[in-house]
């Protein structure tokens, strides 16, 4: 190839990267709106739970069918916060404990239940954790997609602020490019 | 060394912690398979695949209550382990009450 067949076939170039970069970029924003959306969701299960295990705790009486009903519900959102934000749960570990044991450490036995007041250290202790495992998760999420350009993680973080100088030095090469030769025409 | 497969050799919802809570406590789950087993100086892995969760006080009184109960927290630690494919935080929780028991 020579010189001027080179440079007759760098437009072309520069799109066909352009167009790959878009795609990519595409892709993950895509993927970051659905994993928002589910974390979303899932902060929402965490604040139906907390009432759920509030009036557990401050019922009348033992209510054994919603007892299960929370153990399997704490058992789905670590599942689902699992699949959600993969190796990242495992720094989730101590909060999702926590939390577990807020709902169902105390007070949890048939034979020992005694019907608490809102305002009482168990109930302050769900409020709490939960706060905690949402803000862990938000966490989570932001981990993986950092809030600012390029909005995730590339190669593990390392290179997320090369990553950004590098495409922002691409485009102003491609605007300096393009006013050159806007102003080099006749 | 023995595997328990909890779902199906006790329940899918092991819960409660006394016996006097149900069938499927943390007290009638450390009696029909950790006590025996530790007693015979065997290994134990203990799978909860297939539970629909577990409440911590099942796994405070299976776990923790077996040092309550006299075996050394040491042999316990080496003996006992946990399994818990989609809930790993399980495993840590389980590892925490037999250190604190």
């Amino acid at each position: 190839m020579t010189k001027s067949e080179f440079l007759a076939s760098l437009p072309w170039i520069v799109a066909a990267i352009g167009i790959v970069v878009a795609h990519l970029l595409s892709e993950a924003r895509e993927r970051r709106k659905e994993v928002r959306a589910q974390t979303d969701k899932l902060i929402e299960r965490l604040a139906a739970l907390e009432i759920r295990g509030t009036n557990f705790h401050t019922g009348a009486s033992f209510d054994a069918v919603e007892a299960r009903g929370i153990e399997v519900e704490i058992s789905s959102i670590e599942r689902r916060a699992g699949r959600l934000v993969g190796a990242a749960v495992a720094g989730l570990a101590d909060e999702i404990i926590v939390h577990r044991q807020s709902l169902t450490l105390r007070n949890f036995e048939k034979s020992k239940f005694i019907s608490q007041d809102a305002s009482s250290a168990i109930c302050q202790e769900i409020a709490a954790t939960t706060a905690a495992y949402e803000e862990a998760l938000e966490a989570a999420y932001h981990s993986q997609y950092p809030p600012r350009f390029p909005y995730y993680r590339v190669a593990g973080g390392r290179l997320n602020d090369v990553f950004g100088t590098l495409v922002a030095l691409w485009a102003g090469l491609l605007v300096g490019a393009t006013l050159t030769f806007l102003a080099m025409q006749p | 060394m023995r595997t328990v497969f909890v779902a199906k050799q006790f329940s899918r919802h092991p819960g409660g912690r006394n016996e006097n809570d149900g069938p499927f406590s943390g007290e009638a789950f450390r009696r029909l398979f950790l006590e025996p087993a530790l007693k015979r100086g065997e290994k134990v892995l203990v799978d909860f695949e297939g539970t629909r969760g577990a409440g911590s006080s099942f796994l405070e009184e299976a776990f923790g209550g077996l040092v309550r109960a006299g075996f050394p927290r040491e042999v316990v630690l080496d003996l006992v382990e946990v399994r818990h494919p989609t809930n790993p935080s399980v495993p840590r929780e389980v590892k925490g009450y037999i250190e604190q028991a």
